[in-house]
């Protein structure tokens, strides 16, 4: 467990150093690379790669040099070009020399590595590209270019540009846009993953085992070749890595193979080669690149032994010429930067599935789909009238054909028999519910198995209904149907469930999914007429939204009777003739409803946090004169505890003192709820009058910070409550959101100075 | 208890007198209590009490009452904002 813990403090450290340094230089690199994307247009390039089997070539590497792209993102550029009238051999150099080598990854080198392999890198890059290109079109002579310029849409708006000659303000905004978003939203991912990698390398990786196998030598510049062309990895990335390879005693020159063939080539830009240029043109593009890098590689050892320096000695050097001010400004800004595409990246890699990323969380009603999140609980309204359920996943009745029965299948886990009616046997419940029945709610509560948790759509009986009994019509999600007919002891009654997929009755309404529509179907697919003589269905009030009453009684002859809100009044309902008072009519919100939605409030809430709380906890390590694990664990539990406390007040003050807290908007009572958890929090941990200046500052941070956060998911709860409009969620989001953020970034400011300027 | 009250001012909804037939089921449907019947019409009564849920509107028979009806949900409403297609909430 020590080791442990000291490996992980260790492989911090490490990246933490690497990120340190190189951050101002890929912002350097950054800028540089969006200037060229808005002044270089790709109709200038292209004009010039067309032409000649050796200028072109030349050209096409050189351009490819400054230009930051990785191996993935070169391909539709190299693509455009070769459209635009580019030879295979121009093609294949700029294919080859752009995402070797970029203006970003020249300047990482220079603060990583030393002024020698800044300058092989590019150079080899070039070299290499332009001996592959002028191979292929000495085997292919490339034919003269036909169309050149047929205006294919070249890359994104470069060709609009040409038209409007934006002013050269404008430009660099977008280049500086383009440079934050489009060639850091490619590298960003893998920049961290390259920075971890190489934290784990230096910390972890004997030293003398890989200067055994990776020394120098043809040797393990091919064992490099294996590692390092199947490989997705930037030229960006590949460096930090390629740094603490050669910290490790790898040689030079095979560090520099690494940073060659690494970027260059992946599986997957392998096989949209094949399809772009040709199997031929790909085995040779391949071959060049290897042959050409392990030269590069051996003359670059040369270098080094001949002028008798260590390639060890260097790293770290250029760090040192910065101000670590200025470092950390460029560190912070960069991580700044990439917080939106490293959730994107994360996304992607453990989610490949799911784009959608929908993740509603309140969950007031759910998604259409049976992954999504959960269901009735929020809009709350899980006590309707509602039908039965099944916990079997739905045999997923298809419409059904005109005329055509469905029913549902008699041995669910809460169906206690069935009755044979002139339709078939149909399965009959109890208003009893077992023990089984009720740790489904209770875990659907806590937002589990909460989608599985539905009946079968299709008619029920309850007790033992005949000709003349009442129809009650529900939703299937199965806490919906609980209710229902545990509300009914000793009653004989229909219950006809809806598809609502899972939702309870007055979320699906909204959606409408308890809908018109739905209910004509299952009016008609269910036998229900066959069943009952009278033509009268009684459908929850709360079933309105979605409903219509008279559409129903026009096309299906059926008399729809609207019930109480609360499955609670129906047996008053049903012996009052119909009968309810207006306060049955009303939905009220109370105490014990409110609780009810609590958990799942905060179970996604808590999911939402947790980054958060990891970043504090990584933040906290850093800088000082501390260890990274000490400081760690003097600020981290704090900033946890804070967190949780903004979660809380958000997610279990505002739900259940609702009626109690100041202020209509649910932000303006998030707000207050946060403001009586900081005094609260910061009264029990004894910070109430701190003493210095530094926690004067980490105190006002996290007042802003909870009282932000604890506003945000009072707002939140906008989704779960049964009053809420439309229009005012709207309002308050506008009203509240600006100063949320503004609170959570001055915070965020405060606590980071707090915690590395006193 | 009472009902809560939500923010004032807000509310999309509108009735049209002139169509109504007072049959009363607006008053039937609303959760909310916005509708009373007066002078065999229906009136909005209680205009900040509506949560716009569409359930006076659909059952209006001569669709004298009109709102604009969506989920009251912060994380609705961003998807909405971001042009993301889930209708999650």
């Amino acid at each position: 467990m020590e080791t442990l813990l000291s490996f992980i403090v260790a492989i911090a450290n490490e990246s933490w150093q690497l990120l340190k340094e190189s951050s101002i230089y890929i912002i350097f690199g950054l800028l540089v690379g969006g200037l060229l994307k808005v002044f270089l247009s790709p109709t200038y390039v292209a004009k010039h790669l067309g032409k000649g089997r050796f200028m072109s070539v030349f050209k096409a590497a050189l351009f490819g040099i400054p230009i930051p792209l990785c191996s993935c993102g070169v391909l539709p550029a190299a693509a455009s070009l070769k459209k635009q009238g580019a030879n295979n051999g121009a093609t294949t150099a700029f294919l080859i020399s752009t995402p070797e080598s970029g203006v970003d990854s020249i300047s990482i080198t220079w603060a990583l590595l030393d002024p020698i392999m800044t300058v092989a890198r590019p150079l080899s890059a070039f070299i290499t590209a332009f001996v592959a290109g002028i191979s292929e079109n000495l085997i292919h002579r490339p034919k003269p270019p036909g169309l050149i310029m047929a205006d294919t849409g070249i890359s994104d708006d470069t060709c609009c540009e040409d038209k409007e000659r934006p002013s050269t303000l404008r430009k660099i905004t977008t280049g500086m846009n383009y440079a934050a978003k489009e060639i850091w939203g490619d590298l960003a991912g893998w920049f961290f993953f390259g920075i971890l990698l190489a934290g784990i390398i230096s910390a972890l990786v004997p030293d003398d085992m890989i200067a055994h196998w990776l020394g120098g030598g043809i040797s393990s510049m091919l064992i490099m070749l294996l590692f390092g062309i199947p490989l997705y990895i930037c030229a960006t990335a590949s460096t930090p890595i390629a740094a603490a390879f050669i910290l490790k005693g790898v040689s030079p020159g095979t560090a520099l193979v690494f940073l060659l063939v690494g970027p260059a080539t992946n599986i997957t830009s392998l096989s949209v080669l094949i399809g772009l240029l040709g199997k031929r043109a790909t085995v040779l593009y391949l071959l060049s690149i290897s042959i050409v890098s392990v030269i590069c590689g051996l003359l670059v050892d040369l270098i080094y032994n001949s002028l008798e320096i260590s390639a060890q000695a260097s790293v770290g050097q250029a760090g040192e010429i910065m101000p670590e001010i200025a470092e950390l400004g460029a560190t912070f800004l960069l991580i700044a930067l990439s917080i939106p595409h490293l959730v994107q990246w994360a996304k992607k890699c453990f989610r490949p599935t799911d784009s959608a990323g929908c993740e509603c969380s309140s969950g007031s009603c759910s998604t259409e789909t049976d992954k999504a999140p959960p269901p009735s609980t929020s809009c709350s309204y899980p006590d309707i009238t509602a039908p039965v359920a099944t916990l079997f996943p739905m045999a997923q009745s298809a419409p059904a054909e005109p005329g055509e029965i469905i029913i549902p299948a008699v041995k669910q886990s809460f169906t206690s028999g069935s009755m044979k009616t002139v339709i078939g046997s149909i399965p009959v419940v109890t208003s009893d519910l077992t023990a089984r029945d009720r740790r489904g709610s209770f875990l659907a509560r806590w937002n589990i198995g909460r989608m599985h948790f539905i009946v079968e759509p299709g008619l029920y009986a309850l007790g033992n209904p005949d000709t003349e009994s009442p129809v009650l019509v529900t939703a299937n999600y199965k806490m919906s149907f609980d209710v229902l007919r545990s509300s009914l002891p000793g009653k004989n009654l229909w219950l006809l469930v809806l598809d609502t997929k899972g939702i309870n009755v007055w979320c699906a309404a909204g959606k409408g999914t308890f809908g018109t529509e739905e209910l004509y179907d299952r009016i008609r697919s269910s036998g229900l007429e066959k069943i009952v003589s009278h033509r009268r269905i009684i459908v929850p009030q709360l079933g309105a939204p979605g409903v219509d009453g008279l559409a129903i009684q026009k096309h299906t002859g059926f008399h729809v009777v609207w019930g109480p809100v609360s499955a609670s009044d129906i047996p008053y309902f049903l012996d009052n003739k119909y009968q309810l008072t207006a306060e049955m009519r009303r939905k009220l919100f109370p105490f014990s409803e409110r609780l009810a939605l609590v958990p799942v409030e905060l179970v996604q809430a808590s999911r939402n946090i947790l980054p958060f709380v990891l970043l504090f906890f990584l933040l906290s390590g850093l800088g000082g004169e501390l260890s990274f694990r000490q400081a760690a664990l003097e600020f981290g539990p704090f900033a946890t505890l804070a967190l949780a406390c903004s979660v809380a007040a958000g997610t279990i003050i505002v739900p259940l003192l609702l009626p109690w807290i100041p202020g209509r908007a649910l932000s303006t009572k998030g707000f207050w709820a946060g403001i009586i958890t900081a005094y609260g929090l910061f009264f029990f941990s004894g910070r109430l009058t701190p003493s210095t200046g530094a926690k004067w500052t980490e105190m006002t941070a996290w007042l802003l910070i909870i009282t932000a956060v604890s506003s945000w998911f009072g707002m939140n709860f906008t989704g779960a409550t049964t009053y809420t409009s439309r229009s005012g969620t709207r309002k308050e989001m506008f009203r509240a959101i600006p100063l949320q953020c503004a609170a959570v970034v001055i915070g965020f400011s405060c606590w980071l100075f707090a915690r590395f300027y006193f | 208890m009472a009902l809560f009250h939500y923010i004032p001012d807000v509310t999309t909804l509108e009735l049209n007198q002139e169509l109504c037939i007072g049959c009363g089921i607006c008053l039937v449907v609303c959760p909310h209590d916005v509708f009373v019947l007066k002078d065999k019409k229906a009136l909005i009564a209680n205009k900040d009490n509506c949560m716009e849920c569409n359930a006076c509107a659909v059952n209006c028979p001569p669709r004298a009452i009109s709102v604009e009806s969506g989920e009251g949900c912060v994380r609705s409403i961003i998807n909405e904002l971001l042009g993301r297609e889930c209708d999650c909430c």
